[in-house]
């Protein structure tokens, strides 16, 4: 009812004129987080306290979550007639330009500090795991500005997420994915009683073949073979392969061991998103044979207020699959959205433990649907399983 | 030479352009596109939804159930005299019918839903009016 009474509130017009944004402010959240690993090595080389290596993974799956749940939500969404001030602001754009800088500064600090350090395998793996972390969130930076219409916007996606070796997610997300979400057809989209590390193995594959497809298809309109630089997929490999090899160049053999802990963990980061946005849902097939067209009911929301802050608003997932060009300041919740109990970083956290994560969304998977088992995507041979448990439900 | 706009996000395939990033050089009418084309911008809507501009025709007819959003008030504007039509709110299902028009929200029988203001928002839920989708019978 929140967001009902405050979209009611700008029919008399003033609404837009007053209209002041209390996050806007707070965004730079977002653009300071993916530093977290070098204000992690600085508080290591003024203390000497090995904890500080694994600052990151303190404050995204302890910190974060326990500020979510002293937070709260946020269900507020800005009145319709300031929002189209709001897109054209050049304020939201430019923290998004400045995260990109911040996310290569953290893989090459970091880099710097493993080669010159002497650090213990316990250290090393923190650190490995903290840039993880944050390079994962270097797909969310893509995300957000892969979404833009601007080429230059579209550069610095691609730049992005070549820090952290995926670039393919630019055509993979924005053309496969939101085109395909909630049905069959896309493997970055999870099944009820698939549990993460199955996913994974259908998400991660899938996701590049699919990407690569569509690009090709795009090539050869244009007249092209895959193989040139034109291909959007080969554009931030090869500004991965430069990046990467200059480091181990720079650094030595040790960037061998670095570099694949730091990329797996941020792909993880990825395939957890993926994995808890969209679990179970399905899109009703029409009589013509397509699939209705992605509602906010088709994605998993969360209006945690702290992770959204540092999460660009990702987790306001449902009005942007369903608008996927509107910016992250303008998102929107709805009543009546499928909810996450956690933000993300609690969430991801939870899929690590199958049985817990199904304990917690199983139930609200099937409320979703009205109890009708029939319109849900659930994983193959696990259909007469959950029919015998929800037997009651409908 | 026609154009025709994604209903969601406004992209806009003119004829005269084409989109060369995309394939289509300039001058590649519409019907060369490939049916199984969608939006290169929000890739939420297919070629089939989109609506046509200036002077373009859809050339396959949208099947039933087969929504249009109403972002592009021109081109979907009712002539005197046509039909009433209804529109659905996609996030809730709330359904505006220019027949009954709603009086509560202060719209007359017969209001034309490109009369009603653009920042108008659903009474139940509170989407925009670009929310909204036109219900083919």
């Amino acid at each position: 009812m929140v967001s009902h009474a405050l979209n009611k509130s700008h029919l008399d017009g003033d609404a837009a004129l007053n209209y002041v944004d209390k996050k806007k402010a707070l965004w730079i959240l977002s653009v300071l987080w993916p530093a977290t690993p070098l204000v992690g090595l600085y508080l290591v080389s003024e203390t000497g306290w090995s904890i500080w290596y694994g600052l990151v993974l303190i404050l995204w799956y302890l910190i974060i979550p326990a500020l979510d749940f002293v937070f709260g939500q946020d269900y507020s969404n800005p009145p319709e007639s300031a929002v189209e001030k709001l897109e054209k602001s050049t304020y939201y754009r430019v923290l998004l330009y400045l995260t990109v800088p911040i996310h290569f500064a953290a893989l090459i600090g970091c880099a710097w500090w493993v080669a010159t350090q002497d650090l213990s395998a316990l250290e090393f793996i923190a650190l490995a795991l903290s840039l993880g972390v944050v390079n994962g969130l270097a797909l969310n930076t893509g995300h957000e500005l892969g979404h833009k219409k601007s080429s230059f916007s579209r550069w610095m996606a691609k730049l992005v997420l070549a820090v952290v070796g995926y670039g393919h997610f630019f055509i993979e997300h924005n053309k496969g994915h939101h085109r395909d979400v909630a049905t069959p057809l896309d493997p970055a989209t999870s099944q009820m009683g698939e549990n993460i590390y199955i996913f994974s193995l259908r998400e991660i594959p899938g996701a590049f073949k699919r990407a690569w497809h569509l690009e090709k298809e795009r090539l050869a309109r244009c007249g092209s073979s895959p193989w040139t630089l034109k291909n959007e997929i080969l554009q931030p490999m090869v500004v991965t392969v430069l990046l990467y090899g200059a480091l181990i160049a720079a650094f030595g053999t040790i960037m061998l061991v670095f570099l694949p802990i730091q990329m797996a963990y941020g792909w993880w980061q990825l395939t957890s998103a993926n994995y808890i946005e969209h679990y179970g849902l399905l899109r009703e097939k029409l009589p013509n044979g397509r699939y209705e067209h992605q509602q906010p009911r088709h994605s998993w929301n969360a209006n945690h207020i702290m992770s959204n802050l540092i999460l660009f608003h990702l987790q306001r997932h449902s009005d942007h699959h369903a608008h996927p060009t509107r910016s992250y300041q303008s998102l929107r919740n709805f009543e009546d959205l499928p909810a996450l109990p956690l933000g993300y970083s609690g969430m991801f956290f939870l899929a690590l433990f199958p049985a817990a994560y199904r304990a917690v969304m199983d139930k609200r998977t099937v409320a979703w649907a009205g109890g009708d088992l029939s319109k849900i995507q659930i994983r193959k041979g696990k259909r007469a399983y959950y029919e015998r448990k929800f037997a009651d439900a409908a | 030479m026609a154009k025709y706009q994604c209903p969601d996000c406004g992209y806009i395939y003119d004829e005269a352009d084409g989109d060369p990033h995309e394939g289509f050089g300039p001058g590649t009418p519409w019907s060369e596109v490939p049916e199984s084309w969608s939006c290169p911008d929000c890739a939420v809507r297919d070629k089939i939804d989109f609506t046509p501009i200036d002077g373009g025709s859809q050339a396959a007819e949208v099947g039933a159930s087969t929504p249009i959003t109403p972002d592009g008030s021109t081109t979907t504007s009712a002539a005197p005299g046509a039909p009433f039509r209804k529109w659905v709110c996609i996030t809730c299902g709330h359904i505006y019918d220019e027949a009954t028009g709603d009086q509560h929200e202060g719209f007359a029988v017969g209001t034309r839903f490109e009369e009603i203001p653009d920042d108008w928002c659903c009474p139940d839920c509170g989407a925009s009016k670009g929310d909204y989708v036109l219900v083919r019978d």
